[in-house]
């Protein structure tokens, strides 16, 4: 019996990428979460660490190497016909780089609608013109902007012309790919708002994905941490930024730049040595043990599990494993 | 004494649209071993003022207006002869840019590119050469100095590559360092790590730094001084805490307000700015925040504001505290008291 307030569930899910000399970059390493229905799930880590691959991944867009990901109870690889229009109409992704990812060519009413043409919403041209402007004025952009390029638009609007593209289609979740990485700070509020306030009102499902830490906070239910491909904590937001356990949690925790100079002042950082290691031929063991201070014999061997430590609250580290005896 | 004294800068662009005025006149000076941050949005002028100082503004594309001194250590730089030009540049003033991929040469070793400025700026011995690019990529926290030397940029990673040029920057010994969003391409873990270098830099070789920068958080540990810009303009200078504690500028209150803080509640709506800024090529009248303020008035729309200055050198451009303003004081207020609704 599937559990309906659970929209995707993600079970093991592995996404290798083979390179040359048989070498095979392991972008996903076994990865399991749900996302709950209204919810909205941050997706945080350094760059390079899978996250954009894992949100990909999950939507079908990457055919996974390994694993389940079940949408509503149904596998998506399997979703045919009938099914799978659904599938496509109720998932949606807003990208980076709303330029790269937005045609050229297009008018921003034909790129809007473009959705609503494929999936029929649209009853005659009137009603999708309707559509179009109604969606326009949704995220604050007015209706003449409909016959303009992407071009005549600065990067704050182009962005809000993705939310409005991925909103045409009435969708249930949308996977929020960095959404608000690329623009400027005032800006940053306006279209994180408008994410919050379409998630209130239409009761939608995000995957945010993101590396600005504070931001992820506030528009997260929970946050999932990953580091070189694996889920290394998740807790709900405001408990995982008062309580972080894993080593490399608390490290991002408190590289966070406070706008405070008392506060910023007096902290003690925990200062991460080097970068983040490649993903091709990762050792065996838990990944973070090269940067971890605490790393113990055996964190080389066996590959630390995601564990409950409280409720809601999942950590993978032997240390905190052997704090707390479970 | 300052070392650097930037007086009614004025920098423009000329493009097929019109004439940008990129930088509006603006004024501020940075002492030994103090560390002044511009803070502002893309667009309001604070990499082209970093330029500017540099000397990088080219023509005939830019032009730094008549009226505009720097002042390097009692020389004005903008009539600086080339050669003095060349010592000054790199010497007793470099730069970090945002992008290192882009700022350093692909096709040569990063120990050659160093090397290079030892040789500009550094009386050394040739042989000596090779030891001094090892010591600064120490210096600097690159384990393997000495392989890393033979290496391509392609070849270090994003961290690694402020490295290096930060390297580069200071083996010329400079007096002043320009850091242009040196973190703003980084991951936070990096980021720190890159700040924290910058500082420790700062002590040691007790240079002035100018960190141009849009993050508050970035800033809020490291600044002596602030400086806001919008528009081409510096709407409100000060020290750190006078702007972060006591801000004054309308803009400045609303910046400080657009970043989530951590003990706010999530999901709250967060403050905006609304509109965009101005269109430089047609600068408005007035104050060019005006169409944006919540505490507009009908003066701001008229009359460019002058500055009023409070104490510690805080300074604003703000009709808000205009002798004659009869309105009711308007103060500022960190967001985050209501739950959004």
């Amino acid at each position: 019996m599937m559990d309906s307030s659970i929209i995707f569930e993600v079970k093991n899910l592995k996404k290798f990428f083979s390179l040359e000399h048989k070498s095979v970059l392991k972008a996903v390493d076994d990865v399991s979460f749900t996302i709950n229905k209204g919810e909205t799930l941050g997706l945080v880590g350094e760059s390079g660490c899978g996250k954009t691959t894992c949100g990909r991944t999950v939507i079908g867009m990457y055919d996974r190497t390994e694993g389940e990901i079940l949408y509503k109870g149904k596998d998506i690889r399997r979703l045919k016909g009938k099914d799978r229009k659904a599938y496509n109409k109720e998932v949606q992704i807003i990208f980076q780089d709303p330029y790269a990812s937005l045609n050229p060519r297009m008018t921003v009413a034909d790129i809007i609608a473009e959705g609503i043409d494929i999936h029929g919403l649209a009853k005659d041209a009137d009603d999708r013109r309707n559509r179009v402007n109604h969606l326009l004025e949704l995220v604050g952009l007015d209706k003449e902007h409909g016959n303009r390029f992407i071009h005549e638009f600065s990067g704050g609007q182009r962005q809000r012309i993705g939310i409005a593209r991925a909103l045409a289609v009435e969708p249930k979740f949308i996977l929020c790919d960095e959404p608000i990485s690329a623009l400027d700070v005032s800006i940053q509020a306006q279209v994180a708002n408008l994410l919050i306030k379409f998630q209130k009102e239409l009761g939608l499902t995000y995957l945010f994905i993101a590396h600005d830490l504070a931001m992820v906070k506030h528009i997260s239910d929970r946050v999932a941490v990953m580091y070189l491909g694996a889920i290394v904590e998740l807790d709900e937001s405001e408990d995982l930024y008062k309580n972080p356990l894993h080593p490399y949690t608390k490290a991002l925790m408190s590289a966070i730049p406070i706008a405070d100079p008392k506060i910023e002042r007096e902290r003690q950082r925990i200062m991460l040595e080097g970068d983040v290691p490649s993903p091709i031929d990762t050792p065996v063991g838990c990944k973070f043990q090269g940067r971890c201070k605490q790393c113990m014999e055996r964190c080389r061997t066996e590959t630390p599990m995601l564990k409950e430590v409280s409720k809601g609250h999942l950590v993978a580290c032997h240390l905190i494993e052997e704090e707390i005896n479970i | 004494m300052a070392i650097l004294e930037v007086e009614n800068l004025k920098v423009s662009y000329y493009t097929y649209a019109g004439e940008v005025q990129s930088v509006r006149g603006i004024s501020f000076d940075v002492e030994c071993g103090e560390t002044l941050a511009i803070i502002g949005e893309s667009g309001c002028g604070k990499s082209v003022t970093a330029r500017a100082i540099m000397q990088l503004v080219q023509k005939p594309q830019g032009e730094i207006k008549e009226g505009s001194r720097i002042v390097y250590n009692g020389t004005d730089i903008l009539t600086m002869d080339k050669k003095k030009l060349r010592d000054y540049r790199g010497g007793e003033c470099s730069i970090i840019f945002q992008d290192a991929l882009v700022a350093l040469n692909p096709t040569m070793k990063v120990g050659k590119q160093i090397e290079e400025n030892i040789i500009l700026h550094q009386d050394i011995d040739k042989k000596l050469v090779k030891q001094e690019v090892i010591r600064l990529l120490e210096l600097v926290g690159i384990p393997n100095a000495e392989r890393r030397r033979n290496q391509y940029p392609f070849q270090f990673s994003g961290g690694m590559r402020q490295r290096a040029m930060i390297a580069m920057a200071i083996a010329g010994n400079p007096k002043i360092l320009i850091a242009d969003e040196p973190t703003t391409a980084l991951d936070v873990t990096i980021q720190a790590q890159i700040m924290e270098l910058i500082l420790e830099l700062k002590n040691k070789l007790n240079t002035a730094v100018i960190l141009i920068t849009h993050d508050f958080g970035v800033v809020a540990g490291s600044a002596d001084k602030i400086a806001v810009m919008y528009a081409g303009t510096i709407v409100e200078a000060g020290k750190c805490e006078d702007i972060f504690y006591h801000p004054k500028h309308p803009y400045t209150w609303a910046l400080l307000n657009a970043v989530p803080k951590m003990e706010w509640k999530s999901k709250q709506l967060l403050d905006t700015i609304k509109g965009n800024p101005p269109d430089l090529i047609v600068p408005p009248k007035g104050c060019p925040f005006a169409k944006r303020c919540e505490h507009c008035m009908n003066l701001c729309l008229e009359e460019t504001p002058e500055y009023t200055y409070f104490d510690n050198g805080h300074q604003t451009s703000c009709h808000l505290y205009h002798p004659d303003n009869q309105n009711p004081k308007v103060e500022f207020a960190y967001g985050g008291g209501n739950d959004g609704q």
